[in-house]
């Protein structure tokens, strides 16, 4: 194959780019001390392990439960430092979906710097609640839309329960969204690592600050004050860091 | 020193010639420019099957050429017609030699955006979709080797392919690609709920209180009343989820002596009996009969059944089951809509339609004006 001098000097000047190029982007990483950084959770319905389509034991009161869907939006990710500045990772959407039980969350490019404290939100802040930008995870079409024109549901959890003492089967829908209904959850680093693991005990949706039972309440969407009391479960030991 | 730093530079001159020999002895497809709305959201092309000029016109003549079936009677086309939305109008397929197949034709709009195909979701691309109707002996019955000897006969297709794919041999995989790449430049996105969608403009009020039917889980301890609709056809695109297997749900259709094993069939679970795909609502007015074995032929039997006909079962879709508009019921599943909001859903349904889309040519029938 014959090249062309005028072949030649393109690939020249392309290779002086390329140069150049990674020359520039070595330096901007070493002078801010970046790092990527996972968060894994995995989900659990007491001690076992979840799984959509199992069933299990009613958190409160008698029967069984099996879940078809279960998902929630944490957002707003801080790193906190020794000296409480605290960064903001940018545009941190995420859509936890269990149908499968582990999940990895992966962040580039966080400040390494002397954090000893991260956070984050279960929800959406007011602000991105209400547009239908593409931000991280947030997707207008998706399953966490509330209505053609109305926000993100924060958790939805659907499934099927079957009381002990009847043979009907009650529907479980679990939409908790509005703005006041957003809950930030804290966490102390006493070991830094580029990984964090947390597990989800879908039961503390139900028993925790408040219990609610299967048989009472099956269905959470618009009450707002049902809402609320999901929201204070989701806000007290319902993720922990392991 | 400049001994070592002039070798990796040579390395990477070769490597670039090489490149560059590469490419001028290879056909370079013209890339397509898909248009696709804003507000559709994100899609995945697979990465070794980008769409191009050549590759969408193959397509879109194979889609429409009787070649591909055994008795050279059918094409893909015959189930898909353009005018209805590329449904066919019949409650049930029908294959070579009349023969019938136990499912409804689906619509194939804004596939672009969805994740498994088949009422069953055996597919997991469109790649993988594209041949299995050719081969299906009830369907197109062509053994998918004699599809490819019946191409390769052709010195027509020979250069098609060779235009496309930059192969003299082309193969069976070439013929899915093809296909997959006119199916997903189907994109209907010309109803008047897209312009509903970007302008808030153009519904009478009978739609848009259809529209917010559709769009609402009923609460009756809220005093919110819905369709529920949306809990399984999706904002803006009305078709399923995309994620999983959330695109399909068992919508009560059966009770449980009856239930199609649907997704079941797929993953193998019993937790999954009876789900099928819930295809797009868009032009759904062209689209009857409805349902997975067409067994509803109008929009009124398909809103009675959602209303006041799902059929128990344990892997009913718990949306539909919780859903109800009256107050106080719990052991029944009935959702309890009045006339009036009946038809306002349906009124809604009917902004689905795209006129633009049913008529646009570059999906139409390339043999027709032949000649």
């Amino acid at each position: 194959m014959r090249i062309s001098p005028i072949h030649l000097k393109i690939k020249i000047d392309a290779i002086v780019l390329i140069l150049f190029a990674s020359l520039c982007s070595c330096d901007s990483s070493e002078n801010n001390h970046q790092q990527a950084l996972t968060l894994n959770f995995d989900a659990a319905i007491g001690n076992q392990r979840f799984h959509t389509g199992e069933i299990f034991e009613a958190p409160v009161g008698s029967g069984t439960f099996r879940i078809e869907r279960f998902k929630l939006y944490i957002s707003n990710l801080i790193l906190t430092n020794v000296d409480g500045e605290d960064y903001l990772v940018p545009n941190s959407y995420h859509l936890l979906d269990f149908s499968e039980p582990s999940l990895q969350v992966d962040i580039p490019n966080v400040p390494v710097d002397n954090y000893n404290r991260l956070s984050f939100m279960i929800g959406v802040d007011e602000v991105s609640n209400k547009s239908i930008d593409h931000v991280g995870d947030l997707d207008p079409t998706n399953d966490m839309v509330w209505n053609w024109n109305v926000g993100y549901k924060f958790l939805l959890l659907e499934g099927n329960y079957f009381p002990s003492e009847s043979n009907e089967t009650i529907g479980l829908v679990y939409h908790i969204g509005f703005d006041e209904n957003t809950r930030r959850l804290e966490y102390e680093i006493k070991e830094k690592s580029p990984s964090y693991s947390f597990r989800l005990n879908v039961n503390s949706l139900f028993d925790s600050q408040h219990q609610i039972d299967f048989n009472e309440l099956s269905n959470i969407t618009f009450s707002k004050a049902d809402a609320r009391k999901v929201a204070d479960n989701y806000s007290d030991g319902f993720i922990q860091m392991e | 020193m400049p001994k070592a730093f002039r070798h990796p530079y040579i390395l990477l001159i070769g490597v670039l010639l090489l490149t560059f020999c590469k490419e001028e002895d290879t056909i370079v497809a013209t890339p397509y420019e898909l248009n696709t709305p804003f507000n559709f959201g994100f899609y995945d092309i697979p990465e070794d099957n980008p769409l191009t000029e050549e590759g969408v016109q193959l397509g879109r003549r194979l889609f429409y050429d009787k070649l591909l079936s055994k008795d050279q009677s059918i094409s893909c086309a015959s189930c898909h017609q353009q005018n209805l939305a590329f449904t066919d109008g019949k409650k049930l397929a029908l294959g070579i030699n009349g023969s019938q197949i136990p499912r409804n034709s689906m619509s194939i709009a804004n596939l672009l955006w969805s994740n498994r195909f088949f009422w069953d979701g055996r597919a997991i691309s469109l790649e993988d979709q594209a041949l299995q109707p050719i081969e299906n002996p009830a369907e197109m019955g062509l053994p998918i080797e004699e599809a490819v000897q019946r191409l390769r006969a052709s010195s027509e297709y020979r250069a098609l392919f060779f235009n496309t794919f930059g192969t003299h041999n082309l193969d069976k995989e070439h013929i899915a690609k093809a296909l997959a790449q006119f199916q997903r430049t189907l994109i209907s996105q010309d109803s008047r709920y897209d312009v509903f969608l970007t302008s808030g403009k153009g519904f009478t009020e009978q739609e848009l209180h259809g529209l917010n039917l559709f769009f609402t889980h009923p609460d009756t301890k809220s005093g919110v009343r819905g369709a529920n609709c949306f809990d399984c056809h999706r904002n803006i695109l009305t078709d399923g989820f995309p994620s999983g297997f959330d695109g399909f749900r068992n919508n009560g259709l059966d009770n449980p002596n009856n239930l199609k094993d649907g997704l079941m069939k797929v993953t193998k679970s019993e937790s999954d009996k009876g789900k099928m795909k819930v295809p797009t609502l868009r032009n759904i007015a062209l689209t009857s009969p409805y349902m997975h074995d067409g067994r509803f032929e109008t929009l009124e039997e398909v809103l009675s059944h959602y209303n006041e006909g799902v059929k128990e079962s344990k892997t009913l879709d718990p949306l539909i089951r919780n859903a109800t508009n009256i107050e106080g019921i719990h052991d029944e599943v009935k959702l309890g809509l009045t006339d009036q909001e009946i038809a306002a859903v349906i009124a809604f349904l009917k902004t689905l339609t795209d006129q633009k889309f049913i008529q646009n040519e570059d999906f139409s029938d390339p043999f027709e004006n032949q000649d």
